[in-house]
């Protein structure tokens, strides 16, 4: 009985946890002014667990709740997009159709909806929740949602997610509807370096692409991540079984760097990123800033990373703003950009992303026939 | 006044090279940006880094009508770059060579590292002093992080018309600092001319004395190089 009664209220120790957890966006001024909405003016000398505690031993209705969660619901960051090729001729109607027939059967705690943009694209904005059971009790549930966008090119369909297990099983179950509708399993293309082996070659692709995106010049490399490439045991190695052996690789395992990540400035130029990357580490992610060479020359923000370094699968990538020229300089802090520039700088990474590989896989076949 | 600016770099492939890669990317009419090359040697290149930038002004009249005018500038990064240390020489740039560096890293096949300078300044304005087969002065003095007492730091300017270094050094009384900034006047005949030099590897030098002096400045600061 009392664990019903529960469901639909929020008590006030729920209350307090909940002003409590975010310190950043519930601040003392935030307290003080959700009493002052109430007539109660505290003493803005007294410590935020004061207010909050006196603050959450007041009666809430359902209106004053959702205030303070309102307070406390952050935008979220802009997630990072992953896309998958499928390399078959298919129509607007046929996506339209299987989308409709996903969104039929979607799950109770989704909601599907979908809209034709333009002739070549399809959008399904997926809204679901994503539930934390180690958050308090009235912020475990996150309501989130999943734009992914088909964007059909000739002979083939891009389709762009976030990269987000949940909009990958979305895709997923599409796709299975897609394969059942051309009774035929869709070869599915992917942006991955998995049959690149050597560091050199994993961290070609992440020079190239800062290096070589159209319209661009590299600006600044401002955060790396490189991890050590996992070197497989030589199977002609020989296996002396010797306990001091055993002993010495242990002690050697035990000073293993296994992955380092840089902040700053130019920092592929630095001494410790190249002792870094001579000692054969190679980039599995990294963030730069890249300078418009057309007006009004903007310095944008790029990520690129690799969800899983070590096999270099699962590429997702995001454009994180923009410094915009103002009056004769930059600014100082990055802008948001307009959905339909980002989109096609989205694009712009996925196709350098691809035209990368393809040169890096040209670059080793001439190497190899070299060495022959 | 023309400014200079050292920098340190350990190159991954021979300056000449590195100037055929530059060749690859001359700046033309047509180009954003590219490379305007003077000179290569052995173990030197002289050229310029250019930048195209088109922009719309705006202008309104009293009137209240606009009127947008297209227009074209130029931004130049006067550099030479040199085998040995310092490896990098910035000629009159803009503060931020973020820009220059990743446009190296490129013809470097981001094989490149690019370093700023810290220099001994005392020891930079002897060895110039030793080079310049002249006296000179060192009339002016920066020091910041002079410790007065425990937690109070100065920073402070010291002027004159004389040495100024045995007055630091009476101030400070073998106390720590940081020597920012120092003024040397070279005296030539009747003529006396003042140089500036930072411990961030960059200085400023008369217009007039440029070309005689930059070879100087570059080799005394040569010696500084650090040990690996």
């Amino acid at each position: 009985m009392a664990k019903n009664t529960l469901l639909y209220c929020a008590t006030d120790k729920e209350i307090y946890d909940v002003l409590m957890s975010s310190k950043q966006r519930i601040n003392g001024a935030v307290v003080l002014e959700l009493a002052k909405d109430r007539g109660i003016f505290y003493s803005s000398k007294d410590s935020r667990e004061t207010l909050i505690h006196n603050l959450s031993l007041l009666t809430h209705d359902y209106h004053d709740l959702n205030i303070i969660l309102d307070q406390r619901e952050h935008t979220g960051r802009t997630e990072k997009l992953t896309s998958v090729t499928l390399n078959a001729a298919l129509t607007i109607d046929e996506i339209k159709e299987v989308a409709k027939d996903y969104m039929a059967d979607s799950p109770s705690d989704e909601k599907a909806t979908g809209y034709q943009k333009g002739n070549d694209q399809y959008v399904v904005n997926v809204e679901y929740s994503e539930i934390d059971y180690s958050k308090t009790r009235l912020v475990q549930r996150t309501p989130k949602a999943a734009g992914i966008e088909f964007h059909i090119e000739g002979e083939k369909t891009v389709i762009r997610m976030p990269s987000n297990a949940k909009a990958k099983e979305i895709v997923q179950k599409i796709k299975v509807r897609l394969d059942n509708k051309k009774k035929a399993d869709i070869p599915v293309g992917l942006i991955e370096l998995s049959e690149f082996a050597t560091a050199a070659e994993r961290t070609r692709f992440f020079t190239l692409l800062i290096s070589t995106l159209v319209g661009f010049k590299l600006d600044n490399v401002t955060s790396v991540k490189v991890e050590r490439m996992k070197n497989e045991k030589a199977t002609d190695e020989l296996e002396l079984e010797d306990d001091q052996n055993t002993e010495e690789a242990k002690q050697e395992a035990l000073a293993l760097i296994r992955n380092v990540a840089l902040r700053g400035d130019s920092l592929l130029a630095s001494e410790e990123y190249q002792s870094l990357q001579k000692k054969g580490f190679f980039i599995t992610s990294i963030i730069w800033r890249s300078k418009q060479m057309t007006v009004p020359y903007p310095v944008i923000e790029f990520e690129a990373a690799f969800e899983e370094p070590e096999v270099g699968k699962g590429f997702k990538y995001s454009v994180r703003g923009a410094l915009n020229f103002v009056e004769g300089e930059y600014t100082k802090t990055l802008r948001p950009i307009e959905q339909e520039v980002k989109q096609k700088l989205v694009f712009l990474i996925e196709r350098t992303a691809n035209g990368v590989i393809s040169k890096i896989r040209e670059e080793a076949a001439a190497s190899a026939d070299f060495s022959q | 006044m023309r400014r200079v600016r050292w920098l340190g770099a350990e190159w991954s492939v021979p300056m000449r090279t590195l100037a055929s890669r530059m060749k690859a990317q001359l700046f033309t009419s047509e180009s954003f940006d590219g490379f305007v090359i003077h000179r290569v040697r052995d173990n030197s290149i002289e050229a310029e880094y250019v930048e195209k930038l088109t922009y719309q002004e705006t202008v309104t009249d009293p009137f209240g009508n606009e009127t947008v005018f297209d227009r074209i500038g130029y931004r130049r990064i006067e550099f030479t770059l040199f085998s040995e240390f310092p490896n990098i020489e910035l000629h009159d740039a803009h503060r931020s060579t973020r820009e220059f560096v990743s446009k190296l890293l490129e013809l470097c096949s981001f094989s490149v590292i690019v370093e700023p300078v810290a220099a001994d300044l005392l020891c930079w304005a002897n060895d110039f002093q030793r080079n310049l087969g002249e006296k000179t002065v060192i009339d002016s003095v920066q020091v910041s992080g002079l410790e007065l007492e425990a937690g109070i730091y100065a920073k402070v300017l010291l002027k004159g018309d004389k040495d100024v270094t045995a007055a630091l050094e009476n101030l400070s009384l073998n106390r720590k600092f940081e020597l920012d900034k120092v003024q040397v006047k070279v005296r030539v005949g009747q003529k006396a001319f003042p140089i500036q030099m930072s411990n961030s590897g960059t200085a400023r030098i008369p217009e007039d004395q440029w070309r005689e002096l930059l070879p100087m400045l570059r080799s005394s600061l040569g010696k500084q190089k650090p040990k690996n």
